[in-house]
This record gives structure tokens, sequence and C-alpha cells, in this order.
């Protein structure tokens, strides 16, 4: 507490601060800076693919045990220490309590400790590269018995670091959840009610409710996997009585609906950005809020589509296809209200508005292509294939970056104070775009082609040899993709110093965060708390003089 | 905030659970065959969870937000486990312990 | 903050942010015991020597620690209405009580640890004893953390300190209750079940 001019140290200023909008701004320090080891892991991937058993420039030839480990680190890092921070983390700890009307969090001292307990486990992973034998090297999703035993994946302390780092994101990601959800269910302003919170706010609470409810099993199951590797234990190992399908039941129980943990923030954002810079509301509120919760109970029900070929049971096969076709109709109805929003708008091309458009376009590729994937006779073909890697990658890269962009973007002024600049801004995009489809649009083609994955060295299967100048040409993509983001950390480094000082509403949107300073100061509201009278997306509304009207009362 | 639970009732309450925690342990020796038995295992532990839940939790005073969130994950909890009994129970995958080879630990 | 004191609550009438972040903590916790029992009860329909197994274990002490832990449970549940009717001498009485048999069934679950490693049984001998282990190896690792909740909760009390925050005394008795309710299940499953 620090506004009576109570001076705060640097420590408790920027280090152990209980300020909600510091904790953000932690957390989206740490996804950047995790997105640059993810990042640079992405490059030694598509540089050993496209250009097998050559030394990649800066940093030597990527062995195949060397590459397990790393598709595995891309994978771990991109998901839990960039994707959950940068859509969940840092959005919700900076906006939910001014989309809300609150002065900060429910539980402040807990908030402080679920982005420290984050950073222990993001530094357990990035040990784990040092350590003997190197790091977790079995894949992302971990898959038993390889994944089991020391003997067999030949890591046993990267296994450990793996677990515990996971440990910490998952406690982490928990706790947030549930100091989010009390925020906005216990601290709204007066006037606020739940129909009145902007997109992003709905789809950060429907993020982190779903996260809470379905990572017990991944819990339970990466207990169980430490055990069998520290302690020679028999869960996931058939010579001592265990079950390794059992891992993936657990893993994907969750695994599933993690995945839309990623993707319903990226939905508010670019919902909340169609809106503003359309100058119309969103389309179809309440249809979408109501898609929102059948797609989070169809997400408990669809998990084994991610295992019709590991020997389950094959009657289990059909109800999974069917169910995870029918998930596909909530989202296609949310994507169908995005355009619907734009339909008809003054449209203005801010830097925001082309990233939630991105996310548009890319996204609808990712989920129609999911369809193929979710049809069990079809993925008997194309599991395990690059299609399933540029599918995706072309969900989770638009959710992560599209979307995650898309909300830096948008509320940069109002979290620094200053204006990124927007020539280097339409640049990253455009290139950012460009890139992105050149990397994974081939990688369809090429996993219909027959292309496994996870393939240290495909010059070894003269059946790959066709694809060698498609791979060619998305590494180039991919290097170039990476390159590019050095714009936005130039653009992003440069603003948060030296940008052009931000008004308080620059976008004129009407949802409550714009009615606080840019930046806000510690208690967000001032002296009183503001009344809000009005919906998040007053915009053009017939016989009001300004085309917007913010949510609370003018005091 | 919550309603007050009289320490009396808390105690009738604490006597009923020592009751059904004997009631559990005396039930091996009745030597039901193994349905019957499991089941009322099962009905004497979920009639002490509710009596803790209910009574010593306080979810009888508490509306239907609670509610909803404590129910969802037993839902959860039937759901995992009902949609893998094809899995584990009737279908034997790769490898079981009958089926693996023999091997040295 | 000048303006401190001022909480505007918006939630449902009787509710507290407190008690609402319990029950989602308990909602979320719900769901890794699910996970670990459910995997149990899977595997043990098609595993029957599980159940032979299960014999080894001390049936006694299992029972002896439900006891100890639903008496535990009840002087939570006394110490919390003593602290919400603000009686402190009454309030460190029952928090004492409840560490107490809480440390006790600690003890007796060292005793049968022991008792088994010393007959060879470990979570390495078998995928029965796997589970075993690690199924009561989380739920102790849950009294451990709730008895250091419990513990500051007595502290605060003993220094005269825990009227601002007597509140918590419920919200950690929900908690305790919780970790009841999962040995409840437990119990019966690893020990009795056929």
């Amino acid at each position: 507490m620090s506004d009576h001019g109570h001076k705060e140290s640097f420590i408790s200023h920027y280090i152990f601060s209980t300020d909600h909008k510091m904790i953000g701004k932690q957390f989206l320090l740490l996804a950047i800076v995790m997105a640059l080891f993810g990042g640079f892991m992405a490059y030694l991937i598509r540089w050993q693919v496209a250009f097998p058993n050559t030394p990649a420039p800066f940093f030597g030839l990527v062995s195949p045990d060397k590459f397990n480990a790393i598709i595995t680190m891309h994978g771990t890092i991109m998901i839990f220490f960039v994707g959950m921070p940068l859509l969940s983390a840092f959005p919700s700890n900076f906006l939910v309590p001014l989309m809300v009307g609150a002065r900060d969090m429910a539980f402040p001292k807990l908030n402080m400790a679920s982005f420290w307990i984050n950073f222990v486990g993001a530094a357990a992973l990035i040990a784990s590269l040092l350590v003997p034998a190197g790091p977790f090297a079995a894949g992302w999703t971990g898959y038993a018995p390889l994944s089991a035993s020391p003997e067999y994946s030949g890591v046993k302390w990267g296994a450990v670091l793996w677990v515990v780092a996971l440990s910490g994101a998952f406690i982490s990601s928990t706790l947030g959840g549930l100091n989010y959800l009390v925020t906005a269910i216990t601290m709204k302003a007066p006037g606020m009610t739940y129909f009145k919170l902007p997109m992003t706010a709905w789809m950060l609470l429907a993020s982190a409710l779903t996260f809470f409810l379905s990572v017990g099993p991944v819990m339970a199951g990466a207990f169980m996997l430490l055990m069998d590797n520290l302690f020679h234990t028999g869960f996931f190992l058939p010579a001592k009585g265990g079950e390794p399908l059992l891992w993936q039941h657990l893993f994907w129980f969750f695994g599933h609906p993690e995945v839309y943990v990623l993707f319903f923030p990226a939905l508010g954002f670019c919902l909340d950005i169609l809106a503003t810079f359309s100058r119309k509301p969103v389309f179809g509120y309440k249809m979408i809020v109501a898609s929102t919760g059948s797609a989070i109970a169809l997400s408990f029900i669809v998990w084994a589509h991610h295992m019709f070929v590991s020997g389950i049971d094959p009657r289990l096969a059909t109800p999974f296809s069917i169910t995870t076709i029918l998930i596909s109709i909530p989202f296609a109805l949310i994507i169908f209200c995005m355009y619907a929003t734009i339909r008809k708008g003054i449209v203005s091309l801010e830097v925001p508005m082309l990233w939630a458009l991105g996310f548009l376009a890319t996204f609808l590729i990712g989920g129609l292509t999911g369809i193929f994937l979710g049809a069990a006779a079809v993925d008997i073909y194309l599991h395990g294939t690059y299609f399933v890697v540029a599918h995706f990658h072309y969900t989770m890269f638009p959710s992560i970056f599209f979307g995650g962009f898309g909300a830096v973007y948008y509320w940069f002024p109002k979290i620094f104070g200053r204006m990124l600049n927007k020539k280097l801004g339409i640049l990253h995009f455009t290139l950012t775009f460009i890139f992105f489809n050149g990397t994974f649009w081939p990688l369809f083609f090429v996993g219909i082609g027959g292309m496994i994955r996870r393939i240290a060295d495909p010059s070894a299967y003269p059946q790959f040899a066709q694809f060698a100048g498609t791979n060619a040409l998305a590494t180039v993509s991919a290097v170039c993709l990476i390159a590019t983001q050095m714009i936005f950390l130039w653009n992003f480094a440069l603003s948060v110093f030296k940008g052009k000082k931000a008004e308080m509403n620059p976008y004129n949107a009407c949802s409550l965060e714009w009615q606080a300073p840019s930046p806000p100061p510690h208690g967000n509201w001032g002296e009183n708390l503001p009344t809000v009278v009005s919906g998040p997306y007053e915009f053009s509304k017939p016989g009001e003089a300004n085309d917007w009207i913010p949510q609370a009362k003018k005091v | 905030m919550q309603a007050k639970a009289g320490s009396s009732n808390h105690t009738m309450i604490y006597g009923l659970l020592v009751v059904l925690a004997i009631v559990t342990v005396a039930l091996p020796f009745l030597h039901l065959d193994k349905i019957a038995h499991n089941v009322a295992l099962f009905s004497v532990a979920a009639f002490m969870a509710a009596l803790v839940g209910l009574q010593y939790m306080n979810l009888k005073m508490e509306g239907p937000l609670v509610l909803w969130l404590v129910g969802i994950p037993f839902v959860l909890f039937a759901v995992l486990v009902v949609i893998l009994i094809p899995e584990f129970v009737w279908h034997h995958t790769i490898l079981t312990p009958s089926t693996a080879p023999p091997t040295g630990h | 903050m000048s303006h401190s004191e001022e909480v505007y609550y918006s939630g449902p009438v009787g509710l507290t942010p407190g008690r609402l972040g319990l029950w989602a903590l308990i909602a979320s916790e719900i769901v890794l015991f699910a996970g670990l029992l459910g995997s149990y009860l899977l595997l043990k329909t098609v595993r029957p020597d599980w159940v032979t197994q299960a014999a080894h274990l001390n049936i006694w002490a299992g029972a002896l620690n439900s006891l100890i832990l639903l008496s535990s449970n009840f002087f939570m549940m006394k110490a919390s209405t003593a602290a919400e009717e603000s009686r402190n001498e009454d309030t460190k009485r029952f928090l004492a009580l409840t560490i107490l048999l809480g440390l006790a069934f600690l003890g007796v679950k060292a005793f049968e640890y022991s008792a088994e490693f010393h007959h060879g049984f470990f979570p390495s001998t078998s995928s029965f004893w796997s589970f075993y282990f690690l199924l009561t190896g989380v739920h102790g690792l849950h009294i451990i953390g709730g008895l250091v909740a419990i513990s500051l909760l007595l502290f605060k009390a003993l220094s005269n300190t825990l009227e601002p925050m007597k509140g918590r005394v419920f919200l950690t008795g929900l908690y305790w209750s919780f970790v009841e309710l999962v040995w409840i299940f437990l119990f019966p499953l690893l020990y009795l079940m056929k």
C-alpha cells in the first residue's frame, strides 16, 4: 500500500510487489524472455529438419539426442512458459481488476506468490538444460514408458526438473485462476454486472475456470511420472505391472482443455479489438457466452482424439470423434460472431486490429484442419505427421502470438502510459503474417505426403527426400519469422522508455479499464470507485453525439 | 459470515461419524460377496462424506455458486472413470502383466 | 490508502471472497484426487493380485487413523466456533488439540510405513505399492500443509492477535475437512476394498 506517499523500495515496488499491474508486467517479461529460448529452439529444429546433419549457425550440430530434447523443450516452453503467462497470467493480472472496477486482486499476496512460483518453475526448466544427461527429451507430451524410466530415455535429472517446472506452472496458474475468479465475482464496482463485462474479462475467467478444473489428473500423472523416474515405481512401466496408456489419458484429460485455456483469451482480446476498431458492439454477446460455456463442457470429453492410434479400446474412437466434431460448433459460432462484428463497421486498421484480423484468417485454417484430425479414420493416417504440426501451429501460434501481440499492442498505452511505434508495428505484423504462413502452410502438404514428425534426421528416410525442397523453404521462412520478432523487441524496449506519451483512452474504447489513467496508479481509481452505468460496447449508438460512451459515469 | 452451527450439532455429527467409521471397519467381517461389500463400503463412505460436507463444511447453507463449483469436479471424476472403463476394464492394452514379456528389473 | 476501508462487495449475499476462493481451491483439489483415486480404481479392477497385496496393509492402524483424523476435524470445528465467538482461550485449546491429533495421524502413518519397509514393501516393489505410497503420501503432504496453516493460526491465537483474522479459522477448517473427506474415501479404497 503506497499511495500515502509511503516510499516503496525498489524491491517492494519492482520485485516483490503485490500490485496486480506490476505482477502482470512481470509475467509479460517472463513470457518474452522464455519466448527467446523457445524461438531459438524452433530455429534449431527447422535447421536440422531442412539441412540435416549440418551444424546450425550459433549452435553446432543438432544430434538426435539434442533434437529430441529441443523439440521437448520448445513445446514445454512455448505452451507453459510463453502461452500461459502471455495469454492468461499477464492479461488477467493486469486487466481483470481494471475491467471489473476493483482496486486490486482479491488476494494480492497470493498473487505475488503465484508469480514467483511460476518463476521457480521456469528457472527449473532452464536449469534442466545444463544437468548431466541433459534435459527431458520425451516430447512435451512425455509419453510413457519412454518418459518413465532413465534406462529408456537416458535422462534422469532432466525429467525430475521437467516435472518440477510443470508443477510450478500448474500451481501458479491454479492460484492465479482462483484470484481472477474471486476478484471478478466479489469485487465488481458499483453498477457492474456480469453482462456488462467486456469479452476479454469473460474469456480470461473461462480460461481460468477451465484450467483449474482440468489440471488435477495431469498433476496426479506428474507425481506418478516423477516417482517412476526417481524411485522405480510401477505406474507406467509394464514390467512392474504399470499401465503406459494411463499417462496419456491423465495427460490429455488436462491437455485438451489446456488448448482452450490458451485459445479463449485470444478470442476475448480479438473480440474487444474488433469492436473498438469497427466502432460496433460485439455481435451476439450472450450467444458467445453460452457457446463458451458449452465449449468448456465439451472440452472435457474430447481428449482421446489425441490417442486414436495409441492402442486405446477401438470402441472409444467413434464417441470421441463425435464429441470432437461437435466442439467445432460453438467455436465456429464465435468466429461467425467475430465476422459479424466487423461487418458494416467503420473499420480502422490500427495495429491491434491487424493482429485481430490476422488471428481470424490464420486460426480459421487451424480450426478447419482440426476437423480432419478429429475424425478417427482420417487421423489414423495423419497422426504423427507434419499435418498435425501444421494444425497445432495454425491454432497455437495465432492464439499465442497473433492474439498475444494484439493484446500487447492494444493495451500497451494503458500498461506503460506510452504508445508503441505504429510503423514498426505494421512492419512487425506484415512480416510475421507472411513468414508464419510461409513456415507452416507447406507443412500441411508435407504431412499429407506422409512425412512423420519428431524425426531427427529426415535424410535417413528415402521417402522423405521429395520434401527436402519444401522443408528448406519452410526453414528459411521460419528463420525470417524469428528474426522479425526483433522488430517487436526493439519497438517494445524503445517505447517503454521513450514512446510517445499516451492519453487515457487513445482508441476511444468504452470498457472500464480505459477510464483509469494510463498507467493507472496504485489503487487504480483514485478517491472513489467508478460507478458503471452502461455496457462495454456502446459504440455508434444512434442518437448519441459521440460514437462511443464510456462505461462509468463521469464523476 | 457463515451460519453458526451449534456445537452440540458438531458433537452429534462427530458421534455419528465415529460409529460409521467403526461400521466401515466391521464390514469385512460380514464376509459379503465382492460387489455387495464394495457397494456397502462406498455407500458408508459417501454418507460420511455427505455429513462432513453438509454439516462441517456448511454446504447446506451455501448458495448455487458454491454448490455448482463443488459439484462439477465430482461430475468430472465420474466422466474420467466411466469413460475409461472400456479402456482399462473391458479391454487390455497391448502390454498387461500377463502378456508382457518376462523381464528382469 | 485514504480509501482503504471502503470495500465494495459484489458477490452473492453471505459469501465472502475467502470462502469462495477456498471452495474453488477445493474444487481443483477434488479433480487432483479424482485423477489419483480414479487411476487406482480403474487399474484395480484388472489387477486381481492387488487384493492379496493389500492384505499386508495394517487395517487397525488405518482404522485408528480414521478415528484420529475424525477427532482432529471435530476439534477444528470447535476451534472455528470458538474463534467466531471470540473465545480466545477455547480457540487456543481446540487448535492445539487439532494439531496434536494431526501429528498423531502422521505418527501412525510413519509407523505403518516403517513396518512396511521392514517387510520389504517399497514404492518400487510393485504397482500396488507404488499407488499405496503415492496416494497416502500425497494425502500426507496435504496433512502437513494443513498443520502448517493451523499452527500459524495457533501462533496468532497465542499472541492474542487472531481477532482481526478470526474468519481464517473457519476457512482453514474447510480445508481440514476436505483432507478428512479424502481420507474417508482413501482408507476403504486402499485397505478394505475387495
